[in-house]
């Protein structure tokens, strides 16, 4: 007999739960303990919080001269961050985290242009040496970082470990990115809720999904608030500075490393990203800078 | 939720997603489609020298009901007009050559056949997790044979679902009254019955990403009324036509077929796939047969799809199977001069052009295929053979066109 259980767990610095049908407890525990594992395990490898993971490795020797042997995850990690930097036409570029030491979640005021037209020639993918076994940053200073993929890629891998346990229903959320197992056991799809990207208790948006992923970007939790100013976490590489336009955008795809990808380009495309959203063909949620809402879920 | 035609960006992103390690490649749900499917089918296939004609028709239709079950109900209509071979007789020179029914004033299409088939059947699959039941059942009719028939099939996966086990078993329940014919000389209360048995042991195996291999023993048991209503032996003493007789078979047949399929995929060719298959059965009849068949499935462009085809085929003599027979028929206790009990060989080629065209309305896919097949049927292409029934040899073609929605 089939019965519902919920995990939840802490992960990428962010709540998760992976909830599923399984015909015993110790069989959804031996599941559960065997995502759990393998999203600790990328969470090792690629957290640029941490000083022992490869990530931290790579960024340590940027300029040194020194190579990082790459292993064949990375190497597909790094080709995927290489496609989304074509298809954003070099916006969604995982060099662009220096940014971070001048736009810092507690900063109470606006960073010195001249400090931040200092680190673009910091920031570049084109400048990344790689190849399928090494990688090299060639500036000191230089900073790899997967935001928007690991934490999308953990959930559709979590997925993939669910299934080879022969689990058919279930839904695994990583600190709001979400992706589905497989639907309830009835076929009816789990219910998905997006909240307001500026009231977090109340919810935008309610649907069922059955199969595939959710994956949002926005000025949800992470912003900068200056002189009354909300200034988003998502920074233009090209110009340093905060994107502005839209508000937040979901998206729903077969899988979640692509719906979360797909949300960052929208929102680095600022006042192109609703255009570019109606084009891409995929179902989308957004809110714009002004809060309106458009809602092409259905569609 | 719908997914409308997604951009080129989209796309990219969605094969480069795919090649990351650990990603399920499709969102499964157990292994209902959770579509319904519609086909719709037409065939016409004609013998060679105005010999027989069909027309087939056929529709089928699958649902879902809930997330771990679907329903399928299939109809066929055939329309079968023309000749066929009754028996084999010696010309003024000793040569054994065959008799063809000719045409009949009387019938309501002027050919000495004309007949109609239906048939109904349908089907009801539960999925579990790792095995799934069917079972299933039918009925077909034509003017003077009746056919029930019933099947089912378990199949588990093991192995990280890399090995399938199918077990099936399926019996059929005939009932022949020919009807009144210059070729039927039983009177008109005539009927006979027939039952068959048939047993499957299978097993699926997936050998790497682009390959697996299937394998799959059947056993038949048949008995009843296993003749030809409708033909005819002839018996000679030297050239000298001695008795005539109606086609007398054994009451019994064992038979033992073995299947093997491998399919193999090809990404470097545009996702091509090769299909061989390798039939052997052999039955207590003393026919021993050997089927050969390749099949190449090339994607084009745009979903239009390609698949060239070839069959050959061979096989044995039935041990009460002769042209022509001498004595008497009472020296015998079964005798045929069907051809379809000859020994023969054949070879098939065929090809099919499909097109698909994706979410268009509100359906899901629409898929378009037509095809054409010739199959050339020669004793002299027989294993071993010697060409000794020459005279029966024939050929055919068939074409068909088909449309397939899934919605």
């Amino acid at each position: 007999m089939l019965q519902v259980f919920d995990f939840p767990f802490q992960a990428m610095g962010s709540p998760c739960s992976v909830q599923f049908y399984a015909d015993s407890a110790a069989r959804a525990e031996d599941v559960f303990r065997s995502v759990q594992t393998r999203i600790e395990a990328l969470e090792q490898r690629y957290s640029r919080y941490r000083d022992d993971s490869l990530l931290s490795e790579i960024n340590r020797r940027a300029g040194t001269g020194v190579k990082t042997a790459l292993d064949a995850e990375t190497f597909a990690l790094l080709q995927y961050a290489d496609r989304c930097y074509l298809e954003s036409q070099q916006l969604f570029d995982v060099t662009s985290g220096v940014l971070r030491r001048l736009w810092g979640p507690r900063q109470t005021q606006l960073p010195p242009k001249q400090e931040v037209a200092a680190l673009l020639p910091l920031i570049g993918w084109h400048k990344v040496q790689w190849s399928d076994d090494a990688i090299y940053l060639p500036q000191t200073g230089m900073e790899l970082d997967f935001g928007g993929i690991v934490k999308e890629y953990a959930a559709d891998v979590a997925v993939g470990i669910c299934h080879q346990h022969g689990i058919r229903h279930g839904i695994i959320e990583l600190g709001g990115d979400i992706s589905v197992i497989g639907p309830l056991p009835d076929g009816q799809g789990w219910p998905v809720a997006i909240r307001d990207p500026r009231q977090p208790d109340k919810v935008v948006a309610q649907f069922r999904l059955a199969a595939g992923a959710v994956a949002s970007s926005g000025d949800y939790e992470r912003f900068l608030l200056i002189d009354g100013v909300r200034y988003s976490h998502l920074l233009n590489p090209k110009t340093g500075w905060p994107v502005a336009g839209l508000r937040a955008v979901s998206i729903v795809a077969q899988h979640c490393v692509v719906a979360g990808s797909v949300a960052t380009i929208a929102m680095l495309k600022a006042k192109n990203g609703l255009a570019w959203l109606h084009g891409s063909g995929l179902p989308f949620l957004c809110c714009q800078s002004n809060g309106r809402l458009i809602d092409r879920l259905q569609h | 939720m719908k997914t409308k035609k997604m951009t080129n960006a989209v796309k990219r992103l969605q094969c480069a997603a795919l090649l990351l390690p650990g990603l399920s490649q499709t969102a499964v749900a157990g292994r209902v489609e959770e579509t319904y499917n519609a086909d719709f089918q037409y065939g016409h296939y004609s013998e060679s020298n105005q010999r027989m004609e069909v027309d087939i028709f056929q529709g089928a239709l699958s649902a879902p009901i809930g997330s771990a079950m679907t329903a399928s109900v299939n109809l066929v209509r055939d329309m079968v007009s023309g000749a066929s071979p009754v028996y084999n007789f010696k010309d003024a020179n000793g040569q054994v050559r065959q008799f063809i029914s000719g045409a009949s004033p009387t019938s309501s299409c002027g050919k000495s056949i004309c007949e109609q088939r239906d048939a109904i059947s349908s089907g009801l699959t539960y999925f579990f997790d790792g095995a799934s039941v069917n079972v299933g059942g039918g009925f077909s009719r034509e003017h003077d044979y009746t056919s029930r028939y019933f099947n089912t099939n378990l199949s588990f996966d093991f192995n990280k679902k890399l090995t399938t086990v199918n077990f099936g078993a399926s019996a059929a329940f005939d009932e022949i009254a020919p009807s009144p014919s210059t070729w039927n000389s039983r009177d008109s209360a005539f009927k006979a019955h027939k039952t068959s048995q048939q047993y499957l042991l299978g097993v699926t195996q997936i050998i790497d990403k682009e390959s697996l291999l299937q394998s799959n023993i059947t056993f038949g048991y048949h008995s009843g009324f296993l003749s030809d209503p409708y033909k005819w032996v002839a018996f000679y003493d030297g050239n000298a036509f001695s008795d005539f007789q109606q086609d007398k078979r054994p009451r019994e047949r064992f038979e033992w077929a073995w299947l093997n399929q491998y399919v193999r995929h090809f990404g470097q060719f545009n996702d091509a796939a090769l299909h061989l298959d390798y039939r052997f059965s052999t039955n207590d009849w003393g026919i021993n047969a050997h089927t050969f068949e390749a099949s190449w499935h090339q994607p084009i462009i745009d979903d239009w799809q390609i698949i060239p085809r070839f069959r050959y085929y061979s096989q044995d003599k039935a041990d009460f199977y002769q042209t022509v027979f001498s004595g008497r028929s009472e020296a015998y206790s079964s005798f045929s001069s069907d051809y379809r009990l000859a020994g023969f060989g054949a070879i098939s080629a065929g090809l099919k052009l499909s097109k698909e065209i994706k979410s268009i309305g509100y359906a899901e896919s629409l898929k378009f295929q037509t095809g054409v097949e010739y199959y050339d049927h020669s004793s002299n292409y027989q294993l071993g053979g010697n060409g000794s029934n020459n005279f029966s040899n024939f050929s055919y073609y068939l074409v068909t066109a088909s449309f397939n929605l899934k919605f």
